[in-house]
This record gives structure tokens, sequence and C-alpha cells, in this order.
């Protein structure tokens, strides 16, 4: 790990000492180059030329947009979720069975994907591939991967990639939102070409000793790549890696080889099926908060969390349950609503440190979480007897509920009840009444600034025989209170009013705090109430036996890590 | 919610140009490389082009478009399978955000300068044509003779005594 003081000053050396070109004429290139990379952007796509591989790929996100109703797949393989999760749950690379992916030649054959009709319907296994025609920004190098599915095809998020994995993420949109059927069938393009490169994708031993040799190298970032390169690389080559280890001599190779040997082996917090939850990812969860509240519970606390989540997004994946963008655009809308419109719904992100895009992925996780729980509930209502939660589904009888109620009459009795905090000022005569009396005034006086009857007597200096208590009406309550000062209280204090009141041998000094009012309920009254809050308690449990029942199904390691407290 | 928010007028490429070499430096200090680092200043000033930012205080750009920038290169990390190079990227920011405006960077590169000229003059020498990769370790270990090892160690060293006098001017100042 690099210390960002250490980091700071390298950058200075370098602008100082370094042999690339002047900072100014640096700058001038940049914006020049920026300013023909926005001109492309601004012309039309066919004129546009291609102006370096991120230009590409913006071309090629142009370019989706007109490859609306097409759609690209072939040979199906299975899903690539071995991989550790790289923040972005639901677009992870899926790769196809038994050979690389290799980059299409320019032209890609294909097929209109449409309702149902058998060219237009693909079955797994059948070639179906899109004539890209034009396409700018596809050459030799370049393919397309499927990363995610819709619903019912209603889009598909593609990467396009440069030799290496994913360049950017574009969507192809499938504007009627026909075919149903397609579903997990869309796995990944296979290129159609013969003569073309293999895909680099898995490294050799060569590339391995390679970053390990780098791991010694002069300059930092280059040993940061090699171990960053190494780390990627998953724990298929620890064997090698710890071959490596016995032999190197140079002290930072040694440590940088048993940091990434570490991280495999010491940094895998879970596995939820094939997928697996690293510490750091749910360390980076904790992003703004004090080292030092981050406690082991409150790792594991959130460690359960995401693994929960990520279990029940994989049962989601395994029913089909996508959501559409047409429903995400829908729920960002309520949502941008609910705070007063879309400007200050960025704003409100903006605020709580949210990226658009980060916002969307949760919107797209919170939906797939809710129509998995919808979906479920209305599986178990079709079918009641293949349902595995054992889900409740009897509403609560208006019998039941009045039962409930004939039972706690207490909880719909009409109320009125006072908070008052007050002071005693007790005397014995005459000049000790005055005395009382202006001391009274000085306190009701502060009261006014102060709102507040305890910090008042605090700034007078009156410590002693503050009191708080709840009278309820037409309800005895011991203290020193007379009925006509609780009468007073009762019939004529507002809400935090303060007065001074002699009773007998003492002056108090009042206030009214808060109050609470209600009248008797009657069952029909409160039973709108009553059925909400046993509905909420039936969505509850339905909610976490659906939870329990999915974690018990679920390949999750460590086995204890949702039995131990 | 906020209480006021105000829209930026829209921006031109030419308006962002100031923000470029401190946008440009601040993702080379996440470690990127020099032209990645190019790449992505221009992906944030696209975004912000495309869509221009609701801020409380247009003084906030700078820190908007490094929140743009930093959310790119971590896509970018995610992208090549990376991992980040910092412990702790909040801490990583709090550092930089010493030096993120022109003046305070400059300053802190003349207190850079100021201490690499008080370095004895071989320390000074090796450290220069170390920095400008005028030679790998290996020949300016054997320049200096010492092992490369030995090479190392000295220039921890040098950067340590650099770090100590850079603090040491910029809290006089």
């Amino acid at each position: 790990m690099i210390d960002p003081e250490d980091r700071m000053l390298d950058l200075a050396l370098e602008e100082l000492y370094g042999s690339r070109e002047q900072a100014p004429e640096r700058l001038r290139e940049a914006m020049n180059r920026f300013e023909r990379r926005l001109s492309d952007l601004e012309a039309p796509a066919r004129r546009r030329p291609l102006a370096g591989r991120r230009t590409a790929a913006v071309a090629a996100s142009l370019l989706s947009l007109s490859l609306a109703s097409w759609f690209v797949l072939s040979r199906f393989g299975p899903v690539d979720s071995m991989s550790s999760r790289d923040g972005d749950r639901t677009s992870r690379g899926i790769r196809p069975e038994g050979r690389q992916a290799s980059p299409p030649e320019g032209r890609i054959q294909a097929v209109e994907v449409g309702r149902n009709g058998s060219a237009l319907d693909p079955e797994i296994g059948q070639t179906v591939t899109i004539d890209l025609g034009t396409a700018q920004g596809v050459g030799p190098e370049s393919w397309f991967e499927v990363v995610r599915e819709s619903e019912v095809l209603g889009s598909l998020v593609i990467r396009k990639a440069e030799k290496t994995w994913a360049m950017g993420t574009y969507r192809a949109r499938q504007p009627r939102g026909e075919s149903a059927r397609v579903g997990d069938a869309v796995r990944s393009l296979i290129p159609t070409g013969e003569n073309v490169p293999s895909r680099q994708d898995e490294p050799t031993d060569r590339d391995v000793r390679q970053w390990i040799e780098q791991l010694s190298d002069p300059d930092a970032g280059v040993r940061d790549r090699a171990s960053a390169a190494l780390k990627a690389r998953g724990t298929t080559i620890l064997g090698l890696l710890r071959e490596e280890l016995g032999r190197a001599r140079d002290p930072e190779t040694r440590a940088r080889l048993q940091d990434v040997i570490a991280y495999w082996t010491t940094g895998i917090a879970a596995r939820v099926d094939n997928e697996i939850v690293k510490w750091d990812e749910v360390d980076r969860s904790f992003q703004g908060m004090r080292p030092s509240d981050i406690t082991p519970d409150l790792r594991r606390q959130r460690l359960r969390s995401l693994v929960e989540e990520l279990a029940l997004l994989h049962e989601a994946r395994r029913r089909g349950i996508v959501a559409t963008e047409q429903e995400l655009n829908e729920l960002r809308r309520r949502k941008a609503a609910a705070v007063g419109g879309e400007e200050a719904y960025r704003a409100d992100l903006w605020a709580r440190g949210r990226t658009l895009e980060g916002e969307q992925e949760e919107l797209r996780r919170q939906l797939i979480l809710s129509k998995l729980h919808d979906g479920i509930l209305e599986q178990a209502r079709v079918n009641p007897g293949s349902d595995p939660f054992r889900l409740e589904l009897k509403e609560t009888s208006r019998d039941d509920l009045r039962r409930w109620y004939d039972a706690n009459p207490e909880k719909f009795a009409g109320v009125d009840r006072l908070d008052v905090c007050w002071v005693e000022l007790s005397f014995e005569n005459d000049q000790q009444k005055a005395a009382k009396k202006a001391l009274a005034e000085a306190i009701l006086a502060k009261s006014h600034t102060k709102k507040n009857l305890g910090l008042a007597c605090a700034e007078v200096g009156v410590r002693d025989n503050i009191h708080i208590a709840v009278f309820e009406r037409d309800r005895a309550s011991p203290g020193p209170l007379g009925e006509a000062t609780k009468k007073l209280l009762f019939d004529s204090f507002a809400f935090g009013e303060v007065r001074a009141i002699e009773d007998g041998s003492t002056i108090f000094v009042l206030q009214l705090y808060d109050r609470t009012r209600r009248v008797i309920e009657t069952f029909e009254e409160a039973e709108p109430v009553l059925r909400a809050m046993f509905e909420n308690q039936r969505r509850e449990a339905n909610r976490k036996r659906m939870r329990d029942g999915i974690l018990e199904r679920a390949s999750i390691w460590p086995p204890d890590l949702f039995k131990n407290p | 919610m906020p209480a006021s928010v105000t829209r930026l007028p829209h921006p031109s490429a030419r308006a962002l140009e100031e923000h470029y070499l401190p946008l440009w430096r601040y993702l080379r200090f996440l470690g990127s490389s020099e032209s990645l680092a190019e790449d992505l200043v221009q992906e944030t000033f696209i975004a912000v082009l495309a869509r221009p930012p609701a801020l409380h205080d247009p003084r906030a750009l700078p820190a908007y478009l490094r929140a743009i920038a930093r959310n790119l290169f971590l896509k970018s990390l995610q992208k090549a399978k990376s991992e980040p190079t910092w412990k702790d990227l909040a801490e990583a920011d709090a550092v930089w955000d010493r030096v993120a405006d022109r003046e305070a960077w400059d300053a802190y590169r003349e207190a850079v300068r100021g201490c690499v000229e008080g370095l004895d003059p071989p320390d000074r020498s090796l450290l220069e044509k170390y920095v400008a990769r005028e030679s790998g370790r290996k020949e300016a270990a054997a320049a200096s003779g010492r092992s490369e090892e030995g090479l190392k160690t000295l220039l921890r060293r040098i950067r340590d005594r650099l770090k100590a006098c850079v603090k040491g001017k910029l809290s006089h100042d």
C-alpha cells in the first residue's frame, strides 16, 4: 500500500525533474485532443473518425442506440461466477464454455429477435448474430459480450472490449419489449470469424513471472501494477506464487508476494454459492466512518447483510427476475418526485455523496429484491402446496381483530395526559414569601427567553426541588400539587406555557411541556390501524421466513455466519 | 434537503481547462498512469458537459470533478480487476485536499524544490537522475558503488528527509 505523502512527493519530483513534457505544452495538447474528441462526438456517427480507444468506446455506445431491435447471441456458456465481486454485482462477465471468446471479424451476421417467431426466437445453441454494418469502432480486435440479460429482452447490456475485458457498458434496447422466452438462454456472443486472434484473457506462467519480476521494479507504479495484476489472477496462481516466494531474495518482492498470497488466503470474508465477498468490500462500505467506530461486530454484521443480499440476488437470478429499464425509470421518477423533482433529487444524491450510476445500481437491487419477495408471495398464493417457505398467507379475520381489540382496551381508551415540570419554592413567612416570589418572577422572566424551565432555573441558580411528573385527567396522582392547581393545568395552560402559582405555603413555577389527548376509539375506528399493524407483522414474518429459507438453501461459507450471534 | 441549489452555467470545454492539470495530477496521485489519467480527465469533462451538476456552491466544482474522476478511476480498476493501492482512499483524499488547489500545489512543489536543493550534492544528483529515469536502479547502484538494496534504502532515506524538510518549510510559511 502506498503512503499518500510519498505519492505526493513523487508527483512533485516528477514535475520538477521528470523527463516528460512540460506542463503547459502538455495541457495545450491535451485540451486540443479533448476538443477534437468533443467535436467527434457531436459529429454524425458514420463520419466520425476513430481517435483512440476511448473514443472508439464512446462511438460504440452511440452506435449501440442504433442497434435497438437487434440482439446478439450464439452459443451459450456458464456464468463466470467464480470471479470476485467487483462492486457491480449485476454486470459481471459471462464467459463462453469450452473456448475463449475471441473477437469477431468486422462484420457480424445478425438476426432480429422478436415475438415467438422461430427465426426471431432463438433456441439455445442457435447462432444469432447481428449485422453491425458500418459500425464504427468495431474492428478485428473488437468484440461484444452480453453481460446481463433483461427480462423479456426489454434491454440488453453489452460490453464492448478490446483485448481486455470491458471498455464500457452500453445498452442495446429492444424497443417493443416482446419475446419472453429467451431469458436465461442469453449468455454470450461467440464470434463468427475464424481467423481472428484469440482473446488473451488468462495469463500465462510467463506473464505471471514477469509480474513477479516487476515487484522489485524501481518504479513504485510498476510495482503496484504488478501487485494488482497478480491479485486479479485469483487463487489459480497461488502455487506458483508460493514457489516464487521460496526463491525470492529481494525484501520488497517477498513482502509483496506475501501480501498477494495473504490477499487470496486471508482476505476472503465469505462465499455465497460460487461468489466471494472480500473483507475489502466489507470495509469499503464503511467509507466515511472513523476507523475507531468500526468494531469487529459491526464488520461481521455488515458482512452478514452483504451475504444476505447476495444470496437473495442469486435466488432472484435463478428465478429469472430482473429489473427492466422502464421499472427502474418509474422508481427513479417516484423517488425524484418524493424529494421535490429531478433537480432536488440530484442535489440530494450529491449531498449524500452518491453518483447517479451508483444510485441506479442500488435502485436496481432494491427493485429486484422487492420483485423477488412479491414473486415468491404470488407463487405461494397460486400454489400454496408447493410453498417451500411456509408463508402465512391468510389475512387476519375481523373476529381476530375484534378479539385483540377487546383484550387490549387500554390501548383504545380516551386519554388526556400532561407532562409537567415544576419547581417548588416554599416559604414560612411573609418575608420569605416575598423573596420566593421575586425568585419565581426571575425564573419566569428567564423562561421566556430560554423556553425551558429547567434551563431557566439553572440560570438563576435554582437547582433543587425541580420535578417532572405525568398527570392524567380524572386519575388521582400523589404529589404536592393541589387539585385546583391540577385543574388549572388541564383547563388553562397552553402548550409550553410557564406560570407561577401560589398553592398553600408554596409557590410553584410550572411548565406544561407535553400533552397527549386521545378520545376513545371504537372498534370500527380502530380497525384500519389494527389491520395495518397485523399486516405489517405478517409481512415481516413472511420476509423473515423467505430470507431464512433462501439462506438455508444457498451454499454459504463460513457455514456458521448466520448461526452465531 | 439543501436550502438552495444553483445550477452552474453550462460549462464549455475551455471553461474546464483550468481544471485539467489539477485533475490529471489528482488521478496520477491516485495511481493512474499518465495516459489513463488523461483519458479519465476527458471522461470526467464529458460527464460534466453532458450533465452540468447542480451544486450548492460553484466553488464546489473542483471537488465535484474530483469525485467523478475518482469514481471513474475506481471503475477502471474494477474493469482491470485491479485493487486500489490505497489502504484508505478517504485518508489519501484528505492528504490530497491539502494541495488540491493550484496555489497550494505550487507552494508544495516549491518547497520540494527548495528541499532538494538543500540535499548533499551526491544525493541530489542521484535523486534527479533517478527521477528523470536517466538511469535504472542497477546503473544508479553501480554508479554510486552500492548494491541495489543499498540504493533503495538510500533513496528511502532521502525521501524521508525530503518529507520532513517540506513539512517544516510549509509549516514555517
